[in-house]
């Protein structure tokens, strides 16, 4: 990507940034103050409008990750733009799966009573938070570009891979040995919360798409940055 | 000589040179029986010999010794082909990367099981595991073993590569390599306390869902290696 | 258990934690990327890898 098409990229998507965040906003006002409290869970369950779209964005970049990596090894002419896209997909997916496990977790205390319940959802999104860990320390200890790039799209892949796996292993071992400790079995839920956690989700999903954006120019520039001081070192 | 029957001679080719290294040295095997020893005595002083004679713990012991073992191979299993200069010969000749994959993996599965029996008899010593035990488990054991192996040698093969060219893996490989195999642990534990007829599990789960994923991990990795075979294994 | 009161703490302070947490972090994230752009581009400039200004 040429130097100037990368400029106006940035500057396009830094400018949606303010819509998306008002947008997210408005998200979290009707939330918080426009929908009443919860019958079984109380003022307590508007954690689920943080919590839930958080969770989903995790996962999304996660197999966005994976996606672009298998499409980098499918199309290798555009492999490096692939690569960069799996860097950007996987930063996001290891913050928002970080808030993941820190939001679950403050929702578990007054629900659940404890802090940490291995839960199946929970025990998924923290297995796949460390692939996501041991994808930058990879990267990090990783000097030769080509090689950095192969050995991050594969974990990428394997990361995607391992979710499904994970959570299906996780929730028969649960039921064998532990009885789930959430007893507040609330009936489905009303409309209005389906509408508002569907606005807060696609509101999340927005603003981490304009992240995403942002991210990918950067990453790219860095890359560009390093590959020509490299290329200076040698000559 | 037809492709098939070219690729199963590569294979026992890898298979069997990596045999060889390990076993005429002797050195390498010794040192990780012992290290697997010393994790036997490492359990009961962490947790006392009262509490590492019951059931649940004592299975749980025998596996996460295992874990350890498994990291520790995996690790350098390609050690001894980079050193003799022979991975660079493998990768410069015409020979199929999955080839090399299938005889690394096969090599894991009996490298991991001799190391395993000596284990066995350490276990059932020191963790004063009694004749009824061993009798129930007695069928179970041996094909848990194996597939055990089997996926760990495949999710530990297809890291071996991916952090070939990577500096600090001695922290790489077990930041990897425990998120993704953490199913087949899971299932071992699951399996083998199961069958013992000592404990009482809380909910009735059939043992198919966790042969399943006993066998549905090693098929799924080893499909992605063989899929990326030639990304694992590039000059 | 009583839903506004979890061992003397109001539902508030989970709420709250909760919100300001995401709040703070994807800020964070934001800023972080923003200023990850503008310094990879400042040093393409500085170090004459790039005729463009911006």
């Amino acid at each position: 990507m040429p130097q100037a098409h990368r400029d106006k990229t940035f500057s396009l998507w830094a400018k949606i940034l303010y819509p998306a965040i008002f947008i997210q906003l408005v998200g979290w006002y009707l939330g918080l103050f426009w929908i009443g409290a919860d019958k079984d869970q109380g003022e307590v369950f508007r954690i689920m409008f943080v919590h839930v779209p958080v969770a989903w964005c995790a996962f999304v970049w996660i197999l966005a990750a994976a996606v672009f990596a298998i499409i980098g090894f499918v199309r290798k002419s555009v492999f490096e733009q692939m690569d960069q896209n799996t860097h950007a997909a996987i930063d996001l997916g290891t913050v928002f799966g970080a808030l993941a496990l820190a939001t679950g977790s403050i929702w578990g205390r007054p629900t659940w009573g404890v802090w940490w319940d291995w839960d199946p959802r929970l025990t998924t999104t923290l297995v796949m938070f460390l692939i996501c860990c041991a994808y930058h320390v990879l990267r990090s200890f990783t000097p030769d570009v080509q090689a950095r790039r192969n050995a991050g799209q594969i974990v990428a892949i394997l990361a995607a891979v391992n979710v499904p796996i994970v959570y299906f292993s996780v929730n028969i071992w649960r039921s064998v040995h532990q009885p789930q400790t959430f007893v507040r079995k609330g009936g489905s839920a009303s409309p209005d919360i389906g509408l508002v956690l569907l606005v807060n989700t696609l509101a999340m999903l927005l603003l981490s798409f304009v992240i995403f954006k942002i991210r990918r120019v950067a990453v790219a520039t860095e890359e560009t940055l390093e590959a020509a001081r490299e290329g200076r070192n040698q000559a | 000589m037809s492709a098939a029957q070219l690729w199963r001679r590569n294979c026992w080719l890898v298979f069997e040179y990596s045999v060889r290294s390990v076993f005429l040295r002797k050195a390498s095997w010794a040192g990780t029986l012992a290290f697997a020893a010393c994790l036997a005595i490492l359990f009961p002083f962490a947790f006392g010999t009262e509490l590492i004679q019951k059931a649940e713990i004592r299975h749980g012991a025998f596996w996460a010794i295992n874990e350890f073992v498994v990291a520790l191979t995996v690790a350098r299993l390609f050690t001894v082909e980079t050193e003799g200069g022979i991975l660079e010969y493998f990768l410069s000749t015409q020979v199929n990367r999955s080839a090399i994959l299938f005889g690394k993996i096969l090599f894991v599965v009996l490298y991991l099981l001799s190391i395993q029996l000596p284990l066995l008899l350490m276990w059932i010593v020191f963790y004063n595991v009694p004749g009824n035990v061993l009798l129930s488990l007695g069928s179970t054991l041996l094909p848990l073993l194996v597939l055990f192996n089997l996926g760990t040698g495949t999710i530990g093969a297809l890291l071996a590569c991916v952090t070939a060219r990577s500096t600090a893996r001695d922290i790489l490989m077990p930041l990897l390599f425990y998120p993704l195999q953490m199913s087949i642990l899971l299932a071992a534990v699951s399996l083998a306390t199961m069958s013992d007829p000592g404990i009482v599990m809380l909910a009735g789960t059939s043992n198919e869902s966790w042969w399943t994923a006993m066998l549905g991990v090693p098929v799924l990795f080893l499909a992605v290696g063989v899929l990326l075979s030639n990304v694992l294994f590039q000059e | 258990m009583s839903t506004s009161e979890f061992g003397n703490v109001s539902w508030v302070y989970f709420v709250a934690g909760a919100y300001v947490l995401v709040v703070v972090v994807l800020l964070g994230l934001a800023v972080n990327s923003l200023g990850r752009y503008r310094r990879a581009r400042q040093a393409l400039n500085d170090e004459g890898f790039s005729d463009d200004k911006s």
